[in-house]
């Protein structure tokens, strides 16, 4: 029995030596995924930084105003007249909801302002 | 020690130390194998960050340190934001091919010609700037060309997408991001240190609007600036603060001039103005206020006033003897001299210091303007003041004390924060309920039958008062040098807005018929903005002819159609 014990320990050892190793490869691979993780985090988050700010830009209201004017030449800005002869069709349809056309399309004849 | 040989001992002796040390450290490495693995090692964590953060300085991968928080409107909207711009060099020791690189650089930097880079390339140098500033997609495409001896720098740029938008409220930084003008300045602590955007209570929409319709009335007259401004009556939030002309803030150095000529000059809070009669509204709505003046008393407007070496006349002389809505929507500077007559110095003093008139406007904003008060202020400054004249304050000034005139008498603080408020006005009461309410009849008579009918948007019962003013240079008045300027009110039923626009020496106009006062400058503009404005606001418009609202709107005794049947003969 006691010739086996020097064996019985170095097999443990070896054991031991080889999960570390194991283990500390696996954990710098860890960490490099973890690098390239928060790396490819801030690289998004600058990303959406700018593609936000570009969205902005794109959304200046000088612009959409002189695009609108260019292609959407059939849509005016919102007369008070238009509102006020819809109106009374607004209250109506307050008091008593529209069943469904026959052809199935809702007309929405004036959305209620959005306060804000 | 018989059974066992002496030499034998000792190697067992031997063999027993050396299969000690292999069990000690054995146990350590089971030790820190069960440490590593069940994760109770913090020393060995915090390595690895160090080791990261010292991986990546300078590079893009770095995780971001605190960048300057975002400026945003009432909705969100993006007005000021910080961005990591990458600017472009090269080392042209470590350039292979000067020729090839040049060539290739040339096809993404579009301001370079291969010559010029290949001139830059080829310095004796380690370091050489080829262009600040560059777009993502030029740093990708200088990436993608894959030359040795190119590289970038990253640095932190402030960024103002709406460009001109609402540029003098939101100002702008330096190069290093210290905040140096406007909203960037005032707010310049809570911008770096925390991380929610600032949300402004300009609305994008609304800014615009305001802006165009300013700039259009300027360019129409061929002035030299104007204001356009839109005030929540109720909370003080400035839905829109326009200054014309204005400048880009990604590009403050584009534009410069002395004072007021200086585009980056914010007219609308740090100017002040002679605003002319625009103050009868203040001065009106005190007398009725302060019981000394009655709605239908009558005042003599017959004949000039001379005092000192001055003479007050009218605009449109009636020479007449006029009751207060007369004297109000015909302008009469005399018969406002014998209102404030009736008031007295002292409380017209003690009235226009309770209104803010007497300090800078309370506004966040570093660029704020002090009035300018007569000192000493004798009875010819009561009587001057009392139609605007002599005594200059800023925009913000008037639409604060105006905004309180029809709000039933609370002065509210006027702010560019939004702020969430709901509920009547906050703020020290300045006028009775009785007094505004006076005062929004007689605005909205002003807009129907008076010097505002200009200013009338059918559906939005708009109620102002007209200014004109001529510029005091060096204390004498140039004739042919005015500011006109329209404030309106609107729903005058229930007030919610309060709207002001100021041209600064408008030309006449042959389709003006030869005026540039406030009634054909100011009001067409301000009409506009609310035409505009008002359905983006959420106020319904409304039956201007319903009955419950014409008797709102109604002064007890008074023949409201006739007079508007006059003013239209005018």
């Amino acid at each position: 029995m006691k010739r086996f014990a020097p064996l019985f320990w170095l097999v443990l050892i070896l054991l031991a030596g080889g999960t570390l190793m194991k283990i500390s490869y696996e954990v710098d691979a860890k960490e490099h995924e973890l690098r390239h993780l928060n790396a490819q985090l801030a690289a998004d988050e600058d990303s959406i930084r700018v593609l936000r700010a570009e969205w902005a830009y794109l959304n200046q209201p000088q612009r959409l105003e002189k695009l609108s004017a260019k292609y959407l030449t059939a849509l005016h800005p919102l007369q008070v007249a238009q509102m006020q002869a819809a109106l009374p069709a607004v209250q109506l349809a307050a008091a008593a909801p529209t069943p469904l056309p026959a052809n199935g399309i809702i007309r929405v004849a004036v959305t209620t302002p959005i306060a804000h | 020690m018989k059974l066992i040989p002496r030499p034998l001992a000792t190697a067992r002796q031997r063999l027993l130390l050396i299969a000690g040390f292999f069990v000690i450290l054995a146990g350590v490495i089971i030790v820190t194998l069960v440490r590593v693995s069940l994760g109770f090692d913090h020393t060995h964590k915090l390595q690895t960050v160090n080791a990261q953060a010292e991986d990546s300085d300078s590079e893009t991968d770095d995780a971001a340190p605190e960048l300057r928080a975002d400026i945003e409107d009432r909705n969100g909207e993006m007005l000021a934001t910080t961005l990591r711009m990458a600017s472009v060099y090269a080392d042209p020791k470590q350039i292979l091919d000067v020729h090839e690189a040049a060539v290739k650089l040339a096809t993404v930097l579009h301001d370079e010609t291969p010559a010029s880079l290949q001139q830059k390339l080829s310095r004796p140098m380690r370091f050489i700037w080829l262009k600040r500033d560059i777009t993502p997609k030029e740093e990708y495409d200088i990436n993608k060309l894959g030359l040795p001896g190119i590289d970038f720098r990253y640095e932190e740029r402030r960024i103002y997408p709406t460009d001109n938008l609402a540029a003098h409220v939101v100002g702008y930084t330096d190069r290093d991001g210290n905040g140096i003008a406007g909203i960037e300045k005032y707010f310049d602590k809570q911008l770096r240190e925390e991380d929610e955007p600032l949300t402004l209570a300009i609305d994008s929409r609304i800014q615009h609007i305001v802006r165009r319709e300013t700039l259009n009335a300027v360019e129409k007259f061929s002035a030299i600036g104007g204001i356009g401004m839109l005030m929540n009556v109720k909370t003080g939030e400035i839905i829109a603060m326009a200054s014309v002309p204005d400048f880009n803030p990604n590009d403050p150095g584009a534009t410069s001039g002395i004072g007021a000529i200086d585009p980056k000059f914010n007219r609308a809070a740090l100017g002040v103005y002679e605003m002319g009669s625009t103050f009868k509204s203040l001065t009106i709505s005190l007398a009725l206020d302060s019981g000394r003046v009655k709605m239908f008393d009558t005042v003599d407007a017959r004949a000039p006033i001379h005092i000192a070496r001055f003479t007050i006349n009218d605009f449109h002389p009636q020479y007449k003897i006029m009751s207060v809505p007369e004297v109000f929507i015909f302008s009469s500077n005399i018969g406002t001299v014998k209102i404030v007559q009736r008031i007295g110095t002292e409380l017209f003093k003690s009235f226009l210091e309770k209104i803010g008139m007497m300090a800078p406007a309370p506004v966040e904003l570093p660029e704020v303007g002090h009035p300018l008060i007569p000192n000493p202020w004798g009875e010819i400054n009561t009587m001057t003041i009392a139609f605007g004249h002599g005594m200059a304050v800023s925009p913000t000034q008037l639409l604060r004390a105006e905004s309180a005139m029809v709000n039933g008498g609370i002065l509210v603080t006027p702010t560019l924060v939004k702020k969430d408020m709901a509920g009547p006005p906050q703020g020290p009461r300045v006028i009775g309920e009785d007094a505004s309410l006076a005062m929004r009849r007689l605005l909205r008579l002003n807009v129907l039958a008076g010097t505002g009918k200009k200013g009338a948007v059918p559906g939005y019962v708009v109620g102002g008062k007209t200014g004109t003013t001529e510029k005091n240079i060096n204390g004498v008045y140039i004739h042919n040098k005015l500011i006109s300027s329209f404030i309106a009110t609107f729903p005058m039923d229930d007030p919610q807005y309060v709207v002001l626009v100021m041209v600064d020496e408008p030309h006449p106009r042959k389709d003006t018929f030869g005026y540039a006062t406030g009634g054909w400058v100011a009001a067409p503009a301000v009409a506009n903005i609310i035409a505009g404005a008002a359905p983006i606001l959420g106020v319904a418009p409304r039956d201007e002819n319903a009955p419950e609202l014409l008797q709102k709107l109604a002064f007890p005794g008074l023949d409201t159609a006739h007079v508007i049947e006059e003013g239209k003969k005018e």
